[in-house]
Formats: C-alpha cells, structure tokens, sequence
C-alpha cells in the first residue's frame, strides 16, 4: 500500500507523557521514601514529612499546571496558597509559634498583589475576579475566627481584614452588574 | 508619506517593513484611491476595540489582503468593496457578555482532558487552488461573528465548566505541527479551536466542547464560502452555508439535548470491555493519519451489491481488518459509532448533539464481510434507533442531574479516570461517519475533497472517520500504533471488493522524516 504523503513536515510534534515529568517524579519519589527512612532511623521531629510535602508543593506548583484558566491571578493564588499550607505545616511539626504570623503577612500581601494586577489590568483581568474574591473571603473569615478567639487577633490579622474588604468593595464598584453575572456563571449547574 | 506615518503609529513602526507591499500600492496609488484606503482604515479601525496587539495585526490583516490583490491588478476600489469593513460589523468593539453553559455531551470534555491529550476533531477541505493565507485570515475574522459559540474561552465554575465570550484575533496559521494536537486553553482569552493551511487545504481543528461534526462542518463551509467570495467568486448563503452578516440565531446556541422525550430506563455508558488490536501504543500521537478515498458510485455499488449501508459495509471490513490487526482473544470487537441526534430530534443546533451506539462482534463469528454484514445491519438498525438512543439520552441526562450539585474538585479526577480509562476499553474503535457533505453548486467546482479525522484515543490504535463530498468519499484513519496491520488489511479488503482507493496521510510522527529542519 503506498500512502502518498499530504502533511507536511513537523516542527513538533505531539507532547508525549513528559519524559522530564517522569524522571522528576522518580527522583522526588525516592527522595521522599529516602528521606522518611533516615527520619525514622536517627528519630527526632518529623521533618521528613515536610520534605515530603515540599516535593508536592514543587510537584503542584511546577508540574501540574492547570489547563483551564492559568492566568496570573490564579497562579499567584495557587503558589501562594500551597507555601502558606507549607508554612502551616512547618509550623506545627517543625517550630510553632510563628506561622500564623507570617501567613497573615503573606495574606495580605497575596490580596494587595492580585488586586493591583487586578485594577492595573481591569479590562484583561475583570473576568478574573472572583479568584480575588475568594482569596478575600477567606481573609474575612480567618478575621471572624480571629475575633471568636480562634486564632491569634494581631496587627497583621486585622490589615488581612481590612485589605479584604477593601478588595472586594473595590471590585464590586469596578464590576457592578458584571458581579452578578460572574456569579452566575461560576456558579451554575 | 501620510499613510507611512499612519501606519507607523498604528503599528509601533515594527511592522513597516512587513507592509512594504501595502505601501507601494499606496504610493502608487491615484488620489481618490489614496482617499478612499485612508477612509477605510479609519472605518476599519473605529470597529476594533480590542487590545493594541489584536488591533495591529487585525489592521496588517487588511494591509496583506490589499496587497494581495494589488499584486492580481485588483482595482483598489473593487479590493475594498470585498473586505469592506462592514463585514466586521460591530462584533470586535462591543463587550462581550454572553456565556454558554456546556452542553450535555461537551461537559465531559474538559474533565477529561489531560496536557497530552483533548478531544479534538479535524475537518479539513481541499480547494483547486494554493490557498492565499492573507485572504483566509480575512475569512476567519469576518466568519467568526455569526459563530458566537467559537468566540469564547473555557472557564471553570464551582460545578461545571462553561465556555465565556471572548473577543479577540482569531488567527489561521500554517500547519506546522501533528493534526489534532491539544490546544492551550489555559489563557486569558484563549480560543478552542484552530483554523490551519497547507497547499491547498483549509483545516478547522476543533475542541469538541464547543461543537460536533455538523457544526463544525457549517463553520468551516461558511468559512471557505467567505475565503472565496473575498477571491470574488460569487457563493450564496444555501446547504449549510450560513450568512455571516445575520444575526446568530439562538436556535443555533441551544442545548439540543433538553428536547429529548425522557423514557423511564436510562442506560447505556457502561459495558465489558472488548479486544484492543495489537501494536505498542505510539509515544508522539497521533502515530499517523491515513486517508482512503473512494469514487462514492462505486462504494454504493459495492454496498448495493452486498444488500448494505455504505456504513454497514465500511463497518464489516473494519471487523474483518481489525481481526486481523488483533491477537486471537475471546473478547468481542467492538466499534463505537456516533449517531446524529438531529435526524430523530429535529434541531438548529450547532452546539453537540448526537449520541453513539455500539455494534459488536464475537472475535470467531467475524470471517469475511459478507457474513457478517446480515449482523451488523441488524445491529445498526436495532443499536442506532430512537428508541435506544433516548435511553442512552436519558442516562446521560441522568447523569448530569445526579452530577450537578458535586463540586468540580471531586468531579474532575473521577471523569478523567472513568473517560479515559474505562471507555476506551469498551471499544475497539470508532467509526464517526459525517455522512454527505452538500456545497452551494457555485463553491462546489473550487473544492477538491474533504476529510475529517478524530482525535487519537487513549488505547483504541484506530479511530477512523468518514465523509463524502461530490464523488468523492474519504475514509480517514487515526492511528496510535506503528502496527500497519489494521489498514493494510483495510486497503486488501476494498481491493478484494473491487473497489479502488487512493491512499494519502501523514508521515509517521515517530520518525525523524517527519520533523522539519527550521
């Protein structure tokens, strides 16, 4: 059977099960089984277990990137958001006391940072909202438990608040009716 | 040199050597024609509001397309009439602000895409002629209005995905890369689909969640009947052609599937797994497109002869091809073959609206095609009737509603999961059959042929696809493996019928001779 050749030549071809995805995911396999071994051999804290979880940080932040919807404000948001599970992490098995602290510092950071890219880039970034919106309520709500004693009511708790409920009255006069809408899209069934 | 500083300022000066073309038709154009170009880029420019980057390669769009004609002594006056800004009507300055929830069929596509794989189709048209690439893009920005579903961009909701408006360039390209290949629809404004060109072909290769065949047939028939009446061929707006100064008909944007009578049993989705051909899965997919083309008289002779459906018959020598392609197993082969929801519930839709049925064989009952052709006709009849497609409606309905209220974070792994994994299994292969393909006569005598070609699937080696336009009809075949088992004995078996067949496709994506040096 002779196929006479219509396509042309390729510069690329189709991705294939990423040979780099495939090592990375050896070595840091290994690397988290090595490290939980030794951990358990010399005893003390369990710091394998945040090794681990870095791998994965770097693993979901590096390697597994969203196929839908990886804009700016959503990476930043998706970074930010597994350092601060990180630092929580750390936190309670490593050193406590001082990881809430600097999570409410990088919170208000992340909100002050994607409403600006926010603002800056209304036109482009305006159907992008609601990931600001989200960072923001849950700001809010880490204020309301601050307030019923749930977590530690500091300076950097009530500027997450108030950065917050900045950002989503900031948003919702630049949005209007297009908030609604965005909702009802997001939330549709 | 007005317009020198014109263009210049509207394209940051980088692009003026691009136009060199364009100026010189405009230096040596005559003063009215001067007045008239300065009055249509003005026009042209107050109906794009789009971000600077869309607005100067839209504006280099028109400057190619002038120069294009000037170079075939075009008269400036005529050239403008046909690309006329009115043709972009309002669509690039508004808002956009429609969104479409998926359809019943599309809200699976997105949960089970992967990086390396989409569920993407290929229509593809050949002309007479080399396409004129300045002329298509031209095409494309005019057509891409009265298509409001291609407009858009995928988003993610808290339940389902949806596709929202979008407005910016829609570009062609030149094909450069494997058909079929995933899209990135990761960005901002990112688009679902891609309008390619290579020779003589015009390709559409499309997402499956924003239509199916049909509609992706009317886009692309309206695209080349727009490509060639901007080469001054007059086509009018009949078979599928749609005008693309008219408004979009919200019949068009529908999700058919709401039409459909529920019946009291819903099934269909789950079945025992059936026999896979052999061959080691490729690494770079698809392994290879191939095409057979038929005359279609003597393909409905054949079927004639054999007191069968062209389909029927295209299905048996799968059978028969595929056993040979298959280590001996006790499993059935299965092949899975879409139906078009349409022709039982009548619908405007240009969204996904056809179902599929399963015609399967026991591996010792297929020996050659006329044995089994009793079988599978039956099987069509029964499998591929109202009656069973509502059932199969109903369970897809079902299944949306049981759905709906679980979050996208649970749903994703599990569709991604259950699709990829358990519903190759099921089959063996697929025949999507597109059925005949009606022109305008007028546009008819500039096409050549047609083809369409699935997306390679996750274990299946062949998904193989059929269409027919004027005498000719093409079998396309997707494959996943460097196995040639599958259609050498597809090619011996049309041979043994008498039939004759031309076969053309693709490099095999595996090897080196396909890869181009720049």
């Amino acid at each position: 059977m002779q196929v006479k050749i219509v396509y042309p030549k390729v510069k690329k071809r189709a991705p294939s099960q990423s040979a780099v995805h495939l090592v990375f995911s050896i070595i840091f396999g290994i690397a988290a089984v090595v490290c939980g071994i030794v951990n358990l051999c010399v005893g003390g804290k369990a710091w394998s277990i945040v090794v681990a979880a870095s791998l994965l940080v770097v693993w979901r932040c590096f390697f597994m990137i969203p196929l839908i919807e990886n804009n700016l404000i959503s990476l930043l948001t998706r970074i930010t958001v597994y350092t601060c599970a990180l630092l929580v992490l750390i936190g309670v098995l490593l050193s406590p006391g001082w990881s809430e602290f600097v999570i409410t510092v990088i919170g208000f950071s992340l909100i002050i940072t994607l409403t600006l890219i926010f603002v800056v880039s209304f036109k482009k970034q305006k159907r992008n909202f609601i990931t600001v919106a989200w960072v923001s309520l849950a700001a809010l709500i880490a204020l309301i438990c601050s307030a019923f004693g749930l977590l530690h009511l500091g300076w950097p708790m009530i500027v997450l608040g108030s950065v917050a409920g900045g950002a989503i009255i900031l948003g919702t006069a630049l949005m209007r009716k297009q908030l609604l809408l965005e909702l009802k899209k997001r939330f549709h069934r | 040199m007005v317009y020198n500083a014109y263009i210049k300022k509207m394209t940051g000066g980088d692009n003026v050597q691009k136009d060199a073309d364009f100026l010189q038709l405009y230096d040596n154009a005559a003063p009215e024609d001067k007045l008239l170009l300065d009055r249509y880029f003005a026009e042209l420019s107050s109906l794009i509001s789009l971000p600077q980057k869309y607005k100067r390669a839209m504006l280099a769009d028109a400057r190619a397309a002038l120069a294009y004609y000037h170079s075939i002594n075009l008269p400036v006056k005529t050239a403008l009439e046909r690309i006329k800004s009115e043709k972009l009507g309002t669509f690039y300055c508004e808002e956009p602000t429609e969104w479409f929830p998926l359809d019943n069929a599309a809200k699976v596509y997105p949960l089970s895409m992967r990086k390396t794989w989409m569920a993407i189709f290929r229509l593809s048209f050949y002309l007479t002629e080399p396409v004129v690439p300045a002329l298509l893009q031209l095409a494309l920005t005019f057509t891409v209005k009265r298509f409001p579903v291609f407009a858009t961009t995928i988003k993610t909701g808290i339940f389902w995905n949806y596709i929202d408006s979008s407005r910016r360039r829609f570009a062609i390209k030149p094909e450069t890369k494997t058909p079929c290949m995933p899209l990135n629809v990761s960005t901002n404004s990112a688009k679902a689909f891609r309008v390619v060109y290579f020779e003589n072909r015009v390709s559409l290769e499309c997402f499956h969640i924003l239509t199916d065949g049909l509609g992706g047939t009317v886009f692309l028939k309206t695209l080349i009947a727009e490509y060639l009446r901007l080469l001054g061929k007059e086509i009018p707006c009949t078979h599928g052609v749609l005008d693309i100064s008219a408004l979009p008909l919200p019949q068009e944007q529908e999700n058919a599937f709401k039409k459909m009578t529920k019946t009291s049993l819903g099934q269909g989705f789950v079945g025992k797994s059936s026999a896979q051909m052999r061959g080691k899965l490729a690494k770079f997919r698809p392994a290879q497109i191939l095409h057979f083309d038929f005359d279609i008289t003597e393909l409905k002779e054949a079927a004639k002869n054999n007191d069968a459906t062209i389909t029927a018959l295209l299905l048996a020598i799968m059978f028969v091809a595929s056993k040979k392609a298959t280590d001996k197993t006790n499993k059935s082969i299965k092949i899975q073959v879409p139906v078009n929801m349409r022709k039982y519930i009548p619908s405007q839709t240009l969204r996904n609206f056809s179902m599929y049925c399963s015609i399967d064989l026991p591996y010792e009952q297929i020996y050659d095609v006329r044995s089994i052709l009793p079988l599978i006709r039956e099987q069509l009849i029964q499998k591929g009737s109202r009656e069973e497609m509502e059932i199969m409606m109903t369970a897809a309905t079902q299944l949306v509603s049981l759905l709906k209220n679980v979050p996208m974070i649970i749903k994703k792994p599990i569709a991604g999961l259950v699709y990829g994994i358990l519903g190759d299994r099921m089959f063996s292969s697929t025949l999507s059959n597109l059925g005949i393909v009606l022109v305008p006569r007028e546009m008819r005598q500039y096409i050549e042929k047609m083809d369409f070609v699935l997306a390679s699937s996750t274990l299946n080696r062949a998904a193989c696809s059929f269409v027919t336009i004027g005498s000719t009809s093409t079998f396309s075949i997707t494959k996943t493996t460097d196995d040639p088992c599958f259609e050498n004995e597809f090619f011996s078996v049309c041979r043994s019928l008498g039939l004759n067949v031309n076969v053309s496709g693709s490099y095999k994506y595996a090897s080196k001779d396909c890869l181009s040096k720049g």
